[in-house]
């Protein structure tokens, strides 16, 4: 099956992640994490700060855009992973080593097959 | 000390002696549990009003009785409920006309460990089933140990419970006994091992497994294995203080100053270890137990036999063969002057089995460096701080990778008492 792992990070590690690779032990953990899971990921990227996005919502017809992601919360998605994995407890177990386990959360998701469309 | 504390010690220290005393006559364990939970919620509201009755463990036990009966009146539905509930109350009148807790109160606990670890539940339940029957430890707490969900692994232990009542929690003869014993010394070890990562939570799940062995051993004691679990968790146990320094850094076990280490834990380990062997029968968990005492004889002075270290190992590995005891004798072996062949041992183990990967990685890298192949040992090390959960010894690992000095590295860095397979 394939899940996918949400990395909800708090603003001090945006913060560390946009000061760059050079000796940070920020992007030191997340280069040993995914080197280490590497066999098992089909996917992934990293997403910019959630002051970037924007978030769209249409009622009654009128187009409302909002600056900032659609739920204000301390952590916010700063990326995910997609596993091919046997199941959630294997799905788990990957995850309990993400460094953003540790300092926000990782919320994991089973991806829905949908049959091909007609 | 607070009303509301000694509601908590007597829950603690009593909890598996109430629900054994509740759960034969409640018919099922869900009953006897509940009954319990809402005799401790009376207690902490009236006891911090009333004060703390005299004997809070037959308050306690009369409450929880009430309860049950009252239960059994509300969903009266199933068969023989009447009789069941005539049986509540005679025995409450029972406890009323007697002394209870007096000394020939008979103990149940030992039977109610055995119950768990019964063969007709899934050997991977016994653990999480220990902890929530005989320590009432909430299931999400149980599930976030074991690394699972939550409704999943309480639906599962509901089944089990089931099961264990129709079987009428029964109790195994004396000639059964040692047989049932194994399977409960392993699940009390899984619990410790479950509870070992994490250093910060003061009442983990290891302190819950260090009295459920303490309690073993108190109801078993001519039983070396027993014995030997007990020693082998006090031993892991007197050193948790040590494995953190000020700051949070995590401490490799030879780089722990042994002032820090728990010196009554130590002895208690001792005299376990010393009083198993006098039985003359070695076993895994005795070798196991042996080990960690030859590391903390260091608290006298003096460098690590680590010569004794791989001898102790070389058995462990006869008696019982097992990924965690391969991995620390690789790593016993480089410390004792012999990588090459640590080194061998690990490659071989690759191949086959199930290892735990992170105590791999991380002792190959230590066996690499040892070799003068330093690329190597820092792509291992990277490897092994990726499958590391635990930002302290992440972070240790990272800066081992990154060329960082430092000593070798010890088993310490695995834990000792890593569940074996199955």
């Amino acid at each position: 099956m394939k899940v996918m792992m949400m990395i909800l990070e708090t603003p001090a590690e945006f913060e560390q992640r946009a000061a760059g690779p050079a000796g940070s032990a920020y992007w030191a953990g997340w280069q040993a994490y995914s080197a280490a899971v590497r066999e098992k990921v089909v996917g992934g990227n990293l997403l910019a700060a959630a002051d970037a996005a924007l978030t769209l919502r249409l009622r009654g017809g009128e187009r409302q855009v909002q600056d900032g992601p659609w739920a204000d919360s301390k952590e916010s998605l700063g990326g995910y992973m997609i596993f091919e994995v046997a199941d959630m407890d294997e799905a788990l177990a990957l995850a309990a080593a993400c460094p953003a386990a540790a300092t926000g959360a990782v919320e994991l998701r089973p991806i829905l097959e949908l049959p091909a469309m007609a | 000390m607070s009303a509301a504390r000694e509601v908590e010690r007597v829950a603690r220290e009593s909890y598996a002696r109430l629900l054994a005393l509740l759960a034969p006559r409640a018919g099922d364990l869900a009953t006897a549990e509940d009954a319990l939970s809402d005799a401790l919620a009376a207690a902490l509201e009236a006891w911090p009003a009333r004060g703390v009755p005299e004997r809070p463990e037959a308050w306690l036990l009369t409450a929880a009785r009430r309860r049950a009966v009252d239960a059994h009146r509300r969903g009266a539905t199933r068969a023989g409920a009447a009789g069941l509930v005539l049986e509540l109350q005679r025995a409450q009148l029972e406890e009323q006309a007697s002394s209870p807790f007096g000394a020939g109160l008979p103990d149940r606990r030992l039977a109610l460990l055995l119950a768990c670890a019964h063969p007709a539940v899934p050997a991977d339940l016994h653990t999480p089933l220990m902890l929530q029957v005989v320590l009432g430890v909430d299931v999400a707490r149980v599930a976030g140990a074991l690394l699972t969900s939550p409704a999943a692994l309480a639906q599962r232990l509901v089944r089990a419970k089931r099961k264990l009542g129709d079987l009428g929690w029964e109790e195994p003869g004396p000639d059964q006994l040692p047989a049932r014993v194994g399977p409960v010394r392993e699940a009390i070890y899984g619990a410790y091992g479950v509870g070992w990562e994490d250093p910060a939570e003061a009442r983990g799940l290891a302190q819950e497994a260090l009295w459920l062995a303490g309690l073993l051993a108190r109801l078993r004691p001519g039983d070396p294995e027993t014995l030997g679990l007990y020693g082998l968790l006090c031993a892991c146990e007197a050193r948790r203080g040590a494995r953190r320094g000020p700051d949070g850094a995590f401490i490799p076990l030879e780089e722990q100053d042994p002032a820090r280490w728990d010196a009554g834990l130590v002895d208690e380990a001792e005299r376990a270890v010393w009083a198993a062997g006098r039985l003359g029968q070695p076993g895994p968990f005795q070798l196991e137990a042996a080990i960690q005492s030859v590391h903390l004889h260091r608290r006298h002075g003096g460098p690590t036999d680590w010569a004794a270290i791989c001898g102790l190992y070389a058995g462990l590995l006869h008696l019982q063969p097992s990924g965690g005891a391969a991995v620390g004798f690789a790593a016993a072996l480089g410390q004792a002057g012999r990588p090459a062949e640590g080194l061998a041992l690990l490659d071989r183990l690759q191949a086959g089995g199930p290892v735990p990967a992170q105590a791999w990685a991380a002792v190959r890298s230590a066996l690499l460096r040892a070799l003068g192949r330093p690329e190597e040992a820092r792509a291992e090390a990277l490897r092994a701080a990726g499958l590391c959960g635990d930002p302290a010894v992440r972070a240790w690992l990272l800066a081992r990778a990154a060329g960082g000095a430092g000593g070798p590295l010890s088993p310490a860095a695995a834990p000792p008492a890593t569940p074996r397979g199955a």
